[in-house]
């Protein structure tokens, strides 16, 4: 409903006559968020944030100087008995004797070749890629999106409202684009929205 | 420009005249009128730049173009030397030879050669393939043959000049008060007049051809403009009233009227009546012989008059302190804006409703709403002194001290577009392709491959062992303990799987790394101890995606690019399609930051302002 509000009162506050300059016109749009805001709500709902992918890239490249570590802690505890048996009825025992054996083991294990290249490495780097390539297209899209509404939002304004049909139509889409908007952003571009105009 | 605009532009047009208005403050609101007419959509100065005619290299006090389609330029020297052009100022001929010749003197000076020489070097920075034709001034020296022969130097015509400007006091300097003025006369477009010193000189030819009507007398005043009364008579403005000539400049009546003495600085004709602003106030006549004053809210100096076509009997009258507005044919007057015009010469109506544009010797000045607001329409014009402005088939055409000048839509030069594009198309394409994920250098990964092979693994061992043993005999009845401490460390380094390695440490063993994992990476099964492969298979898919972006990068630069380019044509468009062209340079530029993790935009926020932000 907020954005069917806005477009109502873009296109109803406004005549074409009331504008000279670009910048008069542009300026109308400036309780909107930017389309850099909006690309930056893309990338936070869909986790594709340049920032993460360079954290993936540096840790898999820092964690080959990490050791493979191993420790060990063993402990052996015997007990014997000797019995002597003659020809008598019962042994008799002749000697006893116990152990006990502490073991500590500590194994640090680097591998050399993954600092330079490891699967590990290259695993991130090939699904980094993928996350550019998803990144791409939904900026793409979302850019698309954007100044769609934006050319829609500006033929409101300044070619008048037209007959009540091409009103409703064009509202419509502007609905339309703003919800797609809010679907690659989760609601952050309505919400940017609101905000905005109660500023 | 529409014709109505051009013809009323000729009918208004004032010849130089000099005084300068000090600043008044501004009027209180009851004073102004309430209410201004409607807007014209763009203001010219939104639209347009200045752009010097190269060619004519002389101080030029005015210009008048043939008002027919194409119609030939004609300026006049401060010598009173007309010059033709016929290809919109670039080229001039010499068609009328100055008071006093040619000499050195009439040579171009340093400060003009300087301007011509930016101009040229702007030209030449055009993104446009316009071939440049740009003439050397005429050569006046090989067409003295075919010119009207002025006469010599007249002492006492000059004299005169000379006494006219300075009986005029608070005049400019430069002697503009006697200044030549120049008049294409509205109509079939082949007769001009020019009036200087040595009297009227008239063409029928569209400026071609000129002849000399007749010598001034000695103390004659200098004529100031021209202008056709209803009955056909030529009526002459000059600096001692109202002239007035049945014979079309042949010679003139003198009538003593009520203009005597007066300055005329314009003679306009509206609802059949003869308009005459005058240095004495306003001036209206039937028959251009007999004068009534009128009077004025804020009279005294007037310097211009300038009918509304939109309204019937409606014109403006500028004078030195504010423009007054009448709709009802003079009948009353108000005042419709004080805002200060400095030095105001000429005032005309353009083709939308209260679109006025003045000139004046602090520049060019523009108002859309009936000279309730002015601002500046000067850039890219670099000599304030405005003398006389007339209008081309293209638009405003003035004259200045330093030439002759055009509004043509602004072209972006080279230099401007790489200003605005600061990030090269190269500069770009890298920034995008050596985003976090994309930024392998596929040389070295293939090298990367090799060198993983010969790194060794390196593992350090420690181990630690304590044991305790306790003996007891029943037959000897004794007890014996023993204790056994023992700790060891190695360092290990093999390679490859690490079997049958040597072993450097004192104890231990080599430890065969036989359990690698299996991975699948872009739909291959690797080895996870043979990364090369896999890595070859990233990098070809990497090199694929990396061409994908290059050749988006480049249509959204290229694309991008252009709309700058266009952005001086597009000033001329309606504001939807300069609206929707800005909106489209700005989708361009999301584009590209998405592209390059917003490096594009940086490199524009830390350029430079181009010249056309300026």
């Amino acid at each position: 409903m907020i954005p069917l509000l806005l477009a109502l009162s873009l296109s109803g506050a406004a005549s074409a006559a009331e504008f000279r300059t670009v910048d008069e016109v542009l300026v109308r749009f400036e309780k909107e968020p930017e389309v850099r805001d909006v690309q930056q709500m893309v990338l936070e709902y869909s986790k594709t944030d340049p920032r993460f992918v360079n954290e993936w890239l540096r840790a898999s490249k820092n964690a080959a100087w990490l050791p493979e570590l191993t420790v060990g802690y063993d402990y052996d505890s015997g007990l014997d008995y000797d019995f002597t048996y003659e020809i008598t009825e019962d042994g008799e025992l002749e000697q006893s004797g116990s152990d006990s054996d502490h073991g500590v083991t500590v194994r640090a294990k680097w591998r050399l070749d993954d600092l330079v290249m490891s699967s590990d490495r290259i695993r991130v780097i090939s699904e980094t890629q993928d996350i550019v390539k998803l990144r791409d297209k939904i900026l793409d899209e979302t850019t698309r999106l954007y100044f769609d509404r934006r050319r829609l939002q500006v033929d409101m304004l300044l070619a008048g409202g037209g007959d009540l049909k091409t009103q409703l139509k064009n509202e419509m889409r502007l609905q339309e684009l703003t919800a797609q908007l809010d679907a690659y952003t989760g609601g952050r571009f309505t919400a940017a929205l609101t905000k905005k105009a109660e500023k | 420009m529409p014709r109505r605009g051009l013809l009323l532009l000729l009918a208004a047009s004032a010849p130089a005249f000099a005084q300068d208005a000090p600043d008044v403050a501004p009027a209180p609101l009851s004073d102004v009128a309430p209410a201004a007419p409607a807007m014209a959509p763009v203001p010219l100065a939104e639209r347009f730049v200045w752009e010097r005619r190269t060619g004519l290299g002389r101080r030029v006090a005015a210009v008048a173009v043939e008002p027919v389609p194409g119609g030939a330029w004609v300026a006049v020297d401060e010598q009173g030397g007309v010059w033709l052009s016929e290809d919109e100022g670039r080229t001039w001929d010499s068609v009328v030879r100055p008071l006093g010749g040619l000499d050195t003197d009439d040579l171009p000076d340093d400060e003009a050669l300087l301007l011509e020489a930016e101009s040229r070097r702007d030209e030449a920075l055009e993104a446009s393939a316009e071939e440049l034709e740009v003439a050397a001034p005429a050569d006046a020296t090989e067409e003295d043959a075919d010119l009207p022969e002025a006469p010599e130097p007249d002492d006492g015509a000059l004299e005169e000049a000379s006494v006219l400007g300075a009986d005029l006091a608070g005049e400019r300097a430069d002697g503009g008060a006697s200044l030549p003025v120049v008049w294409a006369e509205p109509g079939d477009g082949t007769r001009l007049f020019v009036g200087r010193a040595d009297g009227v000189w008239r063409s029928t030819s569209a400026g071609r051809t000129w002849e000399h009507l007749g010598e001034a007398e000695d103390g004659a005043p200098a004529i100031t403009c021209f202008a056709r009364a209803a009955d056909g008579a030529l009526v002459v403005g000059t600096t001692d009233g109202v002239r007035y000539s049945v014979d079309d400049g042949g010679s003139f009546i003198d009538v003593e009227d009520a203009t005597d003495g007066a300055r005329v600085n314009s003679v306009v004709v509206e609802g059949g009546l003869l308009w005459a602003a005058t240095s004495r106030g306003l001036f209206r006549s039937a028959n251009g012989l007999a004068w009534d004053a009128i009077p004025l809210p804020d009279g005294g100096d007037v310097r211009a008059i300038v009918p509304d076509p939109a309204w019937d009997q409606g014109f403006w009258v500028a004078s030195r302190g504010a423009l007054h507005r009448t709709d009802d044919g003079g009948a009353t007057f108000y005042i419709s804006g004080r805002q200060p015009l400095r030095g105001l010469r000429t005032l005309v109506h353009l083709d939308e409703p209260g679109h006025l544009l003045a000139t004046s010797d602090d520049g060019v000045w523009e108002s859309m709403d009936g000279g309730v607001v002015w601002f500046a329409a000067d850039r890219r014009l670099a000599e304030p002194d405005v003398r006389s402005l007339t209008f081309s088939d293209n638009g405003p055409v003035i004259a200045t001290p330093s030439g002759v000048w055009r509004m043509v839509p602004p072209r972006e030069s080279t230099r401007a577009v790489r200003a605005q594009t600061t990030l090269s198309l190269s500069d770009t394409i890298a920034a995008a392709s050596q985003r976090g994920g994309m930024d392998i250098d596929l040389l070295s990964l293939s090298r990367a491959g090799v060198a993983a092979k010969l790194m060794p693994v390196l593992e350090l061992k420690f181990d630690w062992d304590s044991s305790g043993a306790r003996r007891a005999s029943q037959v000897s009845a004794s007890t014996t303990d023993s204790f056994d401490d023992s700790w060891s460390a190695g360092l290990q380094v093999c390679w490859g799987s690490c079997s049958g390695v040597a072993t450097l440490a004192p104890t231990g063993e080599a430890d065969p790394d036989v359990n690698r994992e299996l991975y699948v990476s872009n739909g291959q099964v690797y080895d996870e101890g043979e990364p090369v492969a896999a890595a070859a298979n990233v990098a070809t898919t990497i090199r694929s995606y990396r061409r994908y972006l290059a050749e988006h990068v480049a249509d959204a630069w290229i694309a991008r690019t252009r709309l700058v380019a266009e952005s001086g044509t597009v000033r001329s468009l309606p504001l939807r399609d300069q609206v929707l062209h800005a909106v489209q340079l700005q989708e361009l530029d999301a584009r590209l930051d998405a592209l390059t993790e917003g490096a594009f935009s940086k490199a524009l926020r830390t350029s430079s302002p181009s010249e056309e932000s300026k």
